[in-house]
């Protein structure tokens, strides 16, 4: 089990948090306006990437198709601010932006987690749905608009819905909102870790089989950590969609499944403010990087990512123990 | 085959009936019936491939059986879940120390404790026993330690700790998977105090291969091989057993 | 009457695809146990194969013929190269193999430019069966599929290499003391497994459109072939194929194609629910 893990606690990565948090407050007055919604946008991935630690770096459970959650989330809070407007539909298209997915991880889950079937067959089931949901997005014209998706998503407005309502609409006030449900997806990942819950999960992640040794029932656990992780999933693709103002299959697809993943290994597995950073820095570099740049920075990735598989077996961070890999399947 | 103690089915704690397991035309168990009554110290012993493991692991439920039942405190309990079986009251020990590194002796004890709590001990009221933990510490030894983080336990101790993690329960069957695996002579012989004294009010079954450890702990021996038993009995009974030497000694294939 | 025929001949021939396109995988992955996330890629590098080779010129055959050996090359590559290091951490397998399918995909992207691109059907005829027009070539894929199938049985059955493969599989160990190299076995049978999959790729194109990302569903399919069928029989892929080709088939007769692939998968998943080591699985 890691030593160097939010669970304990380590000095280390509090610190990077603070300073992390501290920098971001401030970004408003230090960049201009364009910048800071592309930042804005980076958040959104931020927060995603934070949703799959949860279920990976923690748990142990790795998702292949998580853009799924991603993209539900912002089909569902698109449909429900563009297409019905009532007063209070930010609230509730944040709502349901959390929920569906949620709802979603909850029936996956349930035929996956339960019987003994290998965790490669979860991966390829996430897969799958990330596949199937791509398709129906684009097949579907009707609800999703299809290849060409759905536009325009409308700012969110949020307050006390009819009495004293808030738009959303400017780089600033999305930037703070954008902030504070960082900081309260922090807040809620990092209470669940250092939990009994969280202790349980982190204990699964170490030994399977020996947590179920002890009495623990791994499957509940894996359900309920999947469907905390699809809801936070969910609610920063919903964020991202009201931010772009702009939602196709895409925010459903591999291609995404795949940066998250990445952004997850390179800020360091298990840290949970680790992938956060790197989701920041890298998917705010990717938005620089268009075209042929962006293949390449892709194809260098999955050069590193392999280079540091074959030759640093404690991952690219030093952040797994090989001791649990010995006489354990 | 078993066959000296012959052990009345209505008094056991563990009763395995006619056990199969294959794999892919492998028969890692077949057709063992083993009767354990409650209080004894048993160990299985027999060379690497003998179904030793397999046992353990279709007796706790990580594995189906192929056919065959496994009774325990007179429940059925084959195909059921390991951790509702955990929860029915058998331990298991893992053969490699996987403690958790980064908390302490005692942090481990109370993970390791909370598991038979089900969801109720994670979200609801923590049901963690502080007295039974201090228990657990004082009879491993390692209350003096309590506060270390595991990490800086030597091997032996790691050892202990996962004994202790199991114990921590009160299974009525512990079930210890090379318990003494990696320890010095010295260390050995605690763990035989620690065993002798689990005896006492816990069944418990071994699976060994360091022959002088088991001589001093176990009352009973089953001999398996290539996924049966071979000889059951005493530990004098077994080594004067024709079959068993020959086996050892690899003169049959 | 037709109609009925039609859908029929297109559930076999879509087993008969899923079966080439499973095998592979059913070997590496459901034989040796690797999970080979870049399965979908040497498919799709063996389309591409068959993209470059009938650019050039060569025809559509010569395509399918170079491809098992082009992508079976890289797999012995890959095998000797990565994931030998990586028995001992399955995990590791994975994301290695997650690395590599994005080393392949990014790199077929940037040399081709990530376009759509086409392979001549070396078959354009139509075969009259009671009265049924069909595609031949569609026909030529079942019966390739059966073909390949038989030729890896065989090979696993009846061939040295498979007798020790097999024996590798079962217990390791014993199978070395007995003399057999396991690490030519492993090699082998993954290249082997890689080569198919080109072959896949290749036999394939015709009917698709070639593109970098093809290989991702050709993944998700394979291993739901896999799996429903169980892993470690070859029996099983054929079951697994047929049934989940045939469902499609069916299914697609009164909905949309997509709501039939919808349907096909959740009904794998409920029964891998039910029933977690697939149908033939050990």
């Amino acid at each position: 089990m890691r030593v160097r893990h939010a669970v304990t606690g380590s000095t280390s990565l509090r610190l990077v948090l603070g300073i992390v948090l501290l920098l971001l407050a401030a970004m408003p007055w230090l960049i201009d306006p364009f910048r800071l919604s592309l930042l804005a946008k980076a958040i959104s991935f931020a927060m995603f990437a934070l949703s799959l630690d949860l279920l990976w770096g923690i748990a142990g459970v790795f998702s292949f198709g998580h853009a799924a959650f991603f993209g539900v989330g912002a089909y569902a809070l698109a449909l429900i601010t563009r297409d019905l407007s009532f007063p209070g539909n930010g609230w509730v298209g944040l709502v349901a932006a959390m929920l569906l997915p949620a709802l979603l991880a909850l029936g996956i889950g349930y035929f996956t987690f339960y019987g003994q079937v290998a965790g490669a067959y979860f991966a390829i089931v996430t897969l799958a749905v990330s596949l199937v949901l791509t398709q129906l997005a684009t097949t579907w014209v009707g609800l999703t608009g299809g290849h060409n998706g759905l536009f325009p998503v409308p700012p969110l407005t949020l307050g006390i819905p009819g009495v004293a309502e808030f738009t959303f609409d400017t780089p600033t006030r999305i930037y703070f909102l954008q902030l504070t449900l960082l900081a309260i997806a922090l807040v809620v990942s990092i209470g669940v870790v250092r939990s009994r819950f969280g202790q349980a999960l982190v204990a699964m992640e170490g030994n399977e089989s020996r947590a179920r040794f002890f009495g623990y029932d791994t499957s509940a656990l894996k359900l309920i950590v999947f469907t905390i992780s699809g809801a936070i999933a969910g609610l920063a693709g919903g964020t991202f969609a009201t931010i772009e103002g702009f939602v196709n299959p895409a925010v459903l697809g591999i291609a995404l499944s795949t940066q998250v993943i990445i952004w997850v290994i390179l800020g360091g597995r298990g840290t949970l403010v680790g992938p956060v950073v790197g989701a920041l820095l890298v998917a705010f570099l990717e938005d620089y990087l268009s075209g042929t740049f962006l293949r390449v920075w892709l194809l260098m990735l999955g050069a590193l990512l392999l280079l540091a598989v074959l030759f640093r077996p404690e991952g690219l961070l030093g952040t797994r123990k090989i001791r649990r890999l010995i006489g354990t399947r | 085959m078993a066959v000296a103690t012959a052990v009345a089915e209505a008094d056991a704690i563990l009763a395995v009936r006619a056990l199969h397991r294959h794999f892919a035309g492998l028969q890692a168990l077949d057709g063992v019936d083993l009767s354990v009554r409650p209080g004894e110290l048993l160990a299985i012993i027999g060379p690497n491939g003998a179904g030793k493991s397999t046992l353990f692991n279709v007796v706790t439920g990580l594995l189906a059986p192929s056919s065959g039942e496994v009774e325990f405190d007179g429940v059925a309990i084959t195909g059921l879940p390991p951790h509702r079986i955990a929860r029915l009251g058998i331990g298991r020990k893992f053969q490699v120390p996987n403690v958790f590194d980064g908390l302490s002796v005692r942090q481990n004890l109370v993970v390791a404790s909370r598991g038979k709590d089900g969801l109720r001990g994670l979200l609801g009221r923590d049901r963690v026993d502080p007295e039974r933990i201090r228990e657990v510490l004082d009879r491993l030894g390692l209350e003096p330690k309590a506060e270390l983080p595991a990490a800086e336990l030597s091997h032996g101790e790691r050892q202990w700790l996962e004994i202790g993690a199991v114990l921590v329960s009160d299974p009525k069957l512990l079930l210890l998977d090379e318990p003494t695996a990696g320890m010095t002579m010295r260390e050995t012989r605690s763990t035989e105090d620690l065993l002798r004294g689990l005896a006492e009010g816990h069944t418990v079954v071994v699976i060994e291969h360091n022959i002088r450890f088991v001589r001093e702990v176990a009352q009973r021996v089953v001999v398996m091989h290539r996924g049966r038993i071979l000889a059951d009995g005493t530990i004098a009974q077994i080594e004067r057993d024709e079959r068993v030497r020959d086996v050892y000694l690899g003169r049959t294939a | 009457m037709e109609q009925a025929l039609v859908q029929i001949l297109n559930g076999l021939s879509t087993a008969g695809i899923l079966i080439l396109v499973a095998l592979g995988l059913a070997i590496t992955f459901g034989l040796l146990g690797v999970i080979n996330l870049a399965h979908g890629e040497l498919f799709m590098l063996g389309a591409y194969t068959a993209v470059i080779v009938t650019d050039a010129g060569g025809s559509t055959w010569l395509g399918m013929a170079l491809a098992p050996l082009a992508v079976g090359a890289l797999g012995l590559v890959m095998e000797r190269g990565v994931i030998k290091r990586l028995y001992v951490r399955p995990f590791d397998t994975l994301l290695a193999t997650f690395a590599i399918g994005i080393i392949l995909r990014e790199t077929m992207t940037l040399w081709r430019g990530g376009r759509f691109e086409r392979v001549p059907n070396p078959i354009q005829r139509q075969v009259e069966i009671l009265g049924a027009r069909y595609s031949t070539y569609r026909l030529f894929l079942l019966a390739l599929g059966v073909l390949v199938l038989g030729g890896a049985a065989l090979v696993l059955y009846r061939s040295r290499l498979g007798r020790n493969t097999r024996a590798a599989i079962e217990n390791r160990e014993i199978a070395a003391a007995m003399g057999v190299d396991v690490r030519v076995t492993d090699s082998a049978m993954f290249a082997l497994g890689a080569g198919l999959a080109g072959l896949a790729g290749a036999a394939i194109s015709p009917l698709v459109s070639v593109e970098p990302n093809m290989g991702l569903p050709i993944l998700a399919s394979s291993f739901f072939v896999v799996i429903l069928g169980g892993t470690g029989s070859l029996l099983g892929v054929a079951a697994g194929a047929a049934l989940i080709g045939g469902g499609q088939a069916l299914v697609s007769w009164f909905a949309d194609p997509v709501i039939a692939q919808i349907s096909v998968f959740l009904l794998v998943i409920v029964v891998i629910r039910l029933r977690p080591r697939g149908l033939f699985g050990r």
